[in-house]
């Protein structure tokens, strides 16, 4: 229930754009902010490996692969997505071992490969948001990175600044005590 | 005691304190969050339960909205948050946003009107409590540079039903086929081909 | 007559439509079992058992009353079988579809190796065997099968279902398009029409994910026209993946073939074939899964296995029958 919940939550959210009444409103398109499980390739070469047989889901141990119905476009139905906010990937990388079309790449388990072949999106801090950065010192985000020191570094207040080594796992994302959370994972594969 | 030794001491013991720290800081074991384990975030009973989002890019602004808990309940207390951030230059929205919910059905009543929230630390937050379980929409209305923004989400209150009326067909239709293949396996071979004789006449 | 007796067929043969049922449906509920391992594999990943929902706390307990035995690590131990029909992980071992290597080659234009490799075990057994996936493993077949004698149960209690013929090479060009399809969308459409693969898909959404899909909505629609318009019909004439088997399966080495020495013209082999084929005039064709109902259904054991590439030619009335019986009293009175 709780997967397809939210996904209805972000239909809703773009049937409200598609009304007539606020159509003035609707300038920009909707999308849908979503990554690609680890080590995937880019967009259009990941569509067109991939072979929808859902096993990336089936080994992952923290159930963080969804997947798509229609949300996405007919191009990406029963692909995998991961929602960093609803959960993180942990990056165990058993999906790359698993995946059979080469959609995902297999990528050792240790630090070096991570860092080179693990792409999923960048960490963005808002600060407007962020309670480090309104004087109430936090640091939860920090303390959840898999890699920290590495991908997040903190400053004065354990005010949180995102490095270029950040791969986009999301778990900053999902453990952010602000809501909405002040730490948000940009995709990489637009 | 002569105050070079004191010094060497000092020194030493700054070391020690220091590598034990160091190597404390730096076995796996002292790391924030070992690789490969896991977020809690099974269920609504769970130590850290999770909240439900909507994230809309509409007009200038791309707007994030969540209810707390993710799976609320009549007679609990709920809270809807709301945050609207300009694309362009990224300033926050700090008018006034209207919260209204309605009945999530075709022919919907009047929406009724929950609140007007002023921004706290840029978040506008509206808490309320549904007295009966069922489907509302919540709708968050406000107006920048003179266009209206609408934003709508769907909530569940209460549990939802176990299986969806899809899974609920699908069951059927599979006991049925099981069920008549098994009662009726001895009259089925000779109706196939009673049928299929039949077929062949006309 | 005498003669006859004494060349009885091998006895198992008989029983092979049993061991049948016994595949398709062992894969079933493997399917139903697979999506419910991992959800408990995620809950001992997580140590999470005290956080648990009571409903939760009984499914690990059962799961794991069935996995003990098997692993001291399900975390890991249990990652050893995953996956569907379409794609599976079989210990370390990749199996695939045939038609997912062939719809990612039209959709990415390009090989990937290991993903060829992983279907040549399928695509090997059906150079051998025929299209034998479609009525021994096809999680759909089960369904299908289920469905044709709910549909002769319909007819005998008075609500006559109708059964159109179309041309079956129609799933040819299923394929043909899906193929073409693929390589312009760059995305391997068939997947989402190949009911093997919707099953599993959707059997692990439901389980894992809390619902089912669109996928599950055009199954139905698969089992309705099956139902209310042509037998069999999706595998009949649309399966793109039947299809490819069929063609890889053309020149298959073991086939079903009829002794004419036995055979008394009782065309109980044409009625109980799910795939409309025409055993009783040797018509077997590319299309035959050798699925055995034709050899478990003969009175007369006239039906066999033989290795042979090709179809026999049409042999002609059974010499068991009125009609070659009628035909060689006519040619001795002459």
């Amino acid at each position: 229930m709780k997967r397809r919940n939210f996904l209805l939550a972000l239909q809703a959210g773009a049937v409200a754009l598609a009304l007539p009444k606020f159509a003035h409103a609707a300038r920009r398109r909707f999308s849908l902010r979503y990554l690609r499980p680890p080590g995937s390739l880019p967009e259009d070469e990941f569509l067109s490996a991939c072979i929808r047989c859902g096993q990336c889901s089936e080994v992952c141990p923290n159930r963080c692969i969804e997947y798509f119905g229609f949300e996405n476009g007919l191009a990406s139905v029963d692909t995998p997505y991961i929602i960093p906010r609803e959960k993180g990937c942990i990056l165990c990388m058993k999906c790359g071992d698993v995946c059979p079309s080469g959609a995902i790449r297999p990528i050792e388990r240790e630090l070096e490969p991570i860092l080179e072949g693990v792409k999923m999106g960048r960490a963005v801090v808002d600060e407007t948001l962020c309670l480090s950065f309104q004087g109430k010192s936090c640091g939860v985000c920090y303390r959840a990175c898999p890699l920290p020191d590495i991908a997040i570094t903190v400053g004065m207040m354990e005010q949180p600044h995102v490095t270029d080594q950040c791969v986009g796992c999301g778990l900053c994302e999902r453990s952010c005590i602000q809501m909405p959370q002040a730490i948000r994972v940009i995709p990489n594969h637009d | 005691m002569q105050p070079r030794t004191l010094l060497k001491q000092i020194a030493a013991g700054t070391g020690t304190v220091c590598a034990v720290i160091g190597a404390l800081v730096w076995s796996p074991a002292w790391g924030h969050h070992v690789l490969g384990r896991p977020a809690y975030a099974l269920n609504e009973d769970s130590n850290t339960p999770p909240a439900l989002q909507l994230e809309v890019q509409i007009g200038d602004y791309f707007v994030t909205s969540m209810v707390f808990p993710a799976f609320p309940k009549s007679g609990k207390p709920t809270r809807v948050h709301l945050y609207a951030r300009h694309l362009d230059d990224g300033t926050p929205y700090t008018g006034e946003v209207r919260f209204l919910v309605r009945d999530d059905k075709w022919f919907a009543d009047e929406p009724e009107l929950l609140g007007v929230q002023p921004p706290d630390d840029y978040v506008f937050r509206q808490g309320m409590v549904f007295s009966v379980d069922g489907n509302y929409i919540i709708s968050a209305e406000f107006e920048a540079n003179g266009e209206p923004y609408v934003i709508d989400f769907p909530l569940r209150v209460g549990r939802p039903a176990p299986i969806g009326p899809l899974g609920f067909a699908l069951g059927t239709i599979i006991i049925v086929l099981v069920g008549v293949s098994v009662i009726q396996r001895r009259r089925l071979l000779t109706a196939r081909i009673r049928h299929e004789h039949q077929d062949a006449r006309s | 007559m005498t003669e006859a007796v004494a060349k009885r067929r091998f006895f198992l043969w008989r029983h092979l439509n049993k061991l049948r049922w016994v595949s398709l449906t062992t894969i079933f509920v493997m399917l139903i079992a697979l999506p419910y391992i991992h959800v408990y594999q995620t809950f001992v990943a997580a140590h999470a058992y005290d956080f648990l929902a009571p409903s939760e706390k009984q499914l690990y307990d059962v799961v794991e009353f069935f996995t003990a035995p098997l692993s001291n690590d399900p975390a890991e131990d249990l990652d050893a079988i995953k996956g569907t029909i379409w794609a599976g992980t079989f210990f370390g071992f990749k199996l695939s579809d045939p038609l997912a290597a062939l719809g990612q080659i039209s959709a990415s234009k390009g090989v990937y190796l290991p993903l060829l490799i992983s279907a040549l075990v399928p695509i090997g057994l059906t150079l051998v065997f025929g299209r034998f996936f479609c009525g021994w493993i096809c999680p759909a077949t089960l369904l299908y099968e289920l469905n044709t004698n709910f549909a002769a149960i319909l007819n005998r209690l008075g609500f006559p279902m109708r059964r159109r013929h179309f041309d079956r090479r129609l799933k040819y060009l299923v394929l043909a398009i899906g193929v073409v399809l693929a390589a312009m969308t760059g995305s391997a459409l068939m997947a989402a029409v190949y009911p093997p693969a919707i099953i599993g898909r959707e059997i692990y959404y439901a389980i894992a994910l809390g619902g089912f899909g669109a996928g599950a909505v055009f199954f139905v629609f698969t089992l309705l026209f099956d139902l209310l318009v042509a037998r069999r019909g999706f595998c009949r004439y649309i399966c793109p993946g039947g299809a490819l088997y069929s063609l890889l399966g053309r020149y298959r080495l073991v086939r079903i073939q009829r002794v004419v020495e036995d055979c008394n013209d009782c065309a109980k082999c044409n009625a109980v074939c799910e795939f409309g084929l025409d055993p009783l005039r040797d018509g077997f064709g590319q299309e035959c899964n050798n699925c055995t109902a034709c050899i478990a259904v003969c009175p007369t054991d006239a039906l066999t296995f033989r290795m042979r590439l090709q179809d026999q030619p049409d042999q002609g009335p059974g010499h068991l029958g009125r009609h070659y019986r009628k035909c060689s009293a006519t040619r001795e009175a002459a």
